[in-house]
C-alpha cells in the first residue's frame, strides 16, 4: 500500500491555537495602549489635511452650528461636515466609501482617513484655555 | 511541467484577486481583504517548496498591480506579498511541527496587512494611519484561517491528483 505523505494536512496542531492568541492578544494591546489617553469633555481639535498639508484647523465645541466643508482632494472634493463637537466625512469621490462609513469621530486621537482622496481628518486634544470656536484657512 | 504550473498558479492567484476585488468591503478599514489570491501562494508553498512560492508570489502581485493600473496599489501589494511569503516560508520551516498550514497563513495575513500598513504609511506619511493596526490584526486572524483551510483542502486534493496522474 502507498504511504501517504501529506505535507497539507488539515488537522489544526497546538501551535495554531498559540498563533491566534498571540495575535489577538497583540491587538487588544495595541488597542489599549492607543486609547489610553482619555478624552475631555470639551471638544477636541479637529485637523483637515490632504496630501500631508494642513487645510481646516477646527475646534470642535458644544454649539458649533453645522457646517460642511468642501476639500479638494487627490481625486475630487470630499465633503466633511462638522456639528458640535462631531466631525466625519459626508461624502468622497472614493471607490469603496470607507472613510465615509466611519461615521462621526469625536474623541481626540481619533482619525478618519480617505486614502485614495489623501483626505485626513483627525482629532487632537485642545491645547488648554482657547475656547475660540473658529475656522481658519 | 513545472513551468505549466507556474503559470497556472499566477492565473488562480490573479483570478482571485479580481473576484475578491468585486466584493463590497465588509469591514469600514481600508486595507482589509480576504486575501484570496494568497491561496495561489500556499498552494505552491505546499505543493512544489519556498522557491516556487516566491516565484508565484513576485509575479502575481507585480502583473496584478499592472491589471489593477494602480502604482500604489502595485507597491502595496508587492511589499505585503514578498513579506508576508518570506515570513510564511520561515515559519513553515521551522515550526513544521507544532503549526499547520492553518497557523502558518494566521501569520502570514498578519504580517501582510502589517506590512500593507507601514508601506501605506510611507505613501501618507501620518502616523494616524497606524490606529488601524489592532483591528486589522484582529481582521487577519479569520482570513488568515480561511485562507489557510482553503489552501490545505485543495492542496491535499491536488497532491492526490498529482500522484495518480505522475505515472
Amino acid at each position: 500500500m502507498r504511504k501517504r505523505k501529506d505535507p497539507s494536512s488539515v488537522k489544526v496542531k497546538p501551535g495554531d491555537v498559540v498563533i491566534v492568541f498571540f495575535v489577538a492578544v497583540s491587538a487588544v494591546l495595541l488597542l489599549s495602549y492607543f486609547h489610553r489617553v482619555p478624552s475631555r469633555d470639551t471638544g477636541s481639535t479637529a485637523i483637515v489635511e490632504v496630501n500631508g498639508k494642513v487645510i481646516h484647523r477646527i475646534e470642535l465645541g458644544k454649539g458649533l452650528k453645522r457646517k460642511d466643508l468642501k476639500v479638494t482632494g487627490q481625486i475630487g472634493a470630499s465633503v466633511v461636515r462638522v456639528e458640535g463637537k462631531k466631525i466625519r466625512m459626508l461624502s468622497s469621490p472614493c471607490r469603496d466609501k470607507i472613510c465615509v462609513g466611519m461615521g462621526w469621530a469625536e474623541k481626540s486621537g481619533s482619525s478618519i482617513i480617505c486614502m485614495p482622496n489623501r483626505v485626513i481628518i483627525r482629532l487632537e486634544r485642545s491645547p488648554k484655555g482657547r475656547r475660540i470656536e473658529a475656522i481658519t484657512e | 511541467m513545472i513551468f505549466v504550473d507556474l503559470g497556472v498558479l499566477v492565473s488562480i492567484g490573479l483570478i482571485l484577486s479580481i473576484i475578491e476585488a468585486s466584493f463590497p468591503p465588509i469591514v469600514p478599514l481600508p486595507g482589509a481583504r480576504l486575501g484570496l489570491a494568497n491561496i495561489a501562494t500556499v498552494i505552491a508553498l505546499l505543493l512544489y517548496g519556498p522557491k516556487f512560492a516566491i516565484e508565484v508570489t513576485i509575479l502575481r502581485t507585480l502583473i496584478g498591480g499592472l491589471l489593477k493600473g494602480s502604482v500604489i496599489g502595485l507597491f502595496l501589494g508587492f511589499s505585503a506579498g514578498i513579506v508576508s511569503t518570506v515570513v510564511m516560508i520561515i515559519v513553515y520551516k521551522v515550526l513544521i511541527s507544532l503549526i499547520s498550514t492553518v497557523g502558518m497563513s494566521v501569520i502570514g495575513a498578519a504580517t501582510h496587512n502589517i506590512t500593507q500598513l507601514c508601506a501605506a504609511f510611507l505613501f501618507i506619511g501620518h502616523s494616524g494611519i497606524f490606529l488601524y493596526a489592532p483591528y486589522l490584526l484582529l481582521v487577519s486572524i479569520p482570513t488568515g484561517l480561511f485562507v489557510g483551510f482553503a489552501s490545505a483542502r485543495v492542496s491535499s486534493a491536488l497532491q492526490t491528483y498529482m500522484k495518480e496522474t505522475a505515472a
